[in-house]
């Protein structure tokens, strides 16, 4: 089985099934999931509340969604399978600074967003998704073995389509590459 | 700058609102739900803003529902607690 669709995003671009759709000029990274995410969705105010690993995930959804690749998903059968290297922390440090910063407390919306998988949740919550999930920590993505994981959930009949991959945000270092998997989908 | 512009600045602040500029945002309208359609995490984020710049402690959460109503009923209850 193929993959139906693929997006990357790192700091100098934006790829979707291999053709550069955004050159991205701004300086910081964050601007730059800010910047697309208004571009292509806009819709959803708590994006700005979510740490950068979500809204990196959350802006490449919007990318596909707002080019309806999820328009004839069945909501109930979605899996989401993602994988990186560092987890959420840099999340965790966020909220280790403030910890350590003496005579105030640290901040609730900070530390909801101390384990990468809240990324799923994110996604889920806003595209209305149940099925299948993992987050899984790998020091690299082994595209191949990804493709064999989502495949055996279609195969074992778990769900319909696959969203995921490989997401790192660390030390302003970004990339994201979203793979589509789908049943139906005859790339 | 008075108490309750200074609410407005820091709630905007806080929370990350990028869509509200304090003038959006009138004293008597609800916090939650309907108004500025805050959730739980954000609850949480004023109970941590109240601990942090007045040194206020809520510590029951059926007070914090009065409290939290609203910029007007948030600036009377800092201003009753210093007094």
């Amino acid at each position: 089985m193929k993959p139906c669709n693929e997006l990357l995003i790192s700091k100098p671009h934006v790829i979707l099934d291999s053709i550069i759709i955004r050159k991205n000029h701004e300086i910081e990274n964050r601007e730059i999931l800010r910047n697309i995410y208004k571009e292509e969705s806009n819709t959803y105010p708590k994006f700005y509340k979510m740490d950068a690993l979500s809204q990196l995930a959350f802006a490449g959804a919007s990318i596909l969604d707002n080019r309806g690749i999820f328009r004839a998903w069945n909501k109930e059968r979605v899996g989401l399978l993602f994988i990186n290297s560092w987890g959420s922390l840099e999340s965790d440090m966020h909220h280790q600074k403030l910890i350590d910063t003496k005579n105030t407390a640290p901040s609730p919306s900070v530390f909801v967003y101390t384990l990468p998988n809240i990324l799923i949740g994110e996604l889920c919550i806003y595209f209305g998704w149940n099925g299948e999930n993992l987050f899984m920590i790998d020091n690299k993505f082994d595209r191949s073995e990804w493709l064999d994981m989502a495949q055996s959930w279609i195969e074992n009949n778990a769900v319909d389509h696959v969203i995921g991959g490989w997401v790192e945000y660390y030390q302003n270092e970004m990339a994201l590459q979203l793979i589509i998997l789908d049943k139906f989908c005859q790339p | 700058m008075e108490l309750r512009e200074q609410l407005k600045h820091q709630i905007i602040e806080q929370l990350n609102l990028v869509d509200f500029r304090p003038e959006d945002i009138e004293n008597d309208m609800p916090l939650f739900g309907s108004g500025l359609g805050l959730d739980s995490i954000d609850a949480l984020e004023l109970i941590v803003l109240l601990d942090n710049h007045y040194q206020i402690t809520i510590t029951n959460a059926e007070d914090g529902k009065q409290i939290f109503q609203s910029i007007d009923s948030l600036a009377t209850y800092i201003e009753g607690q210093q007094s």
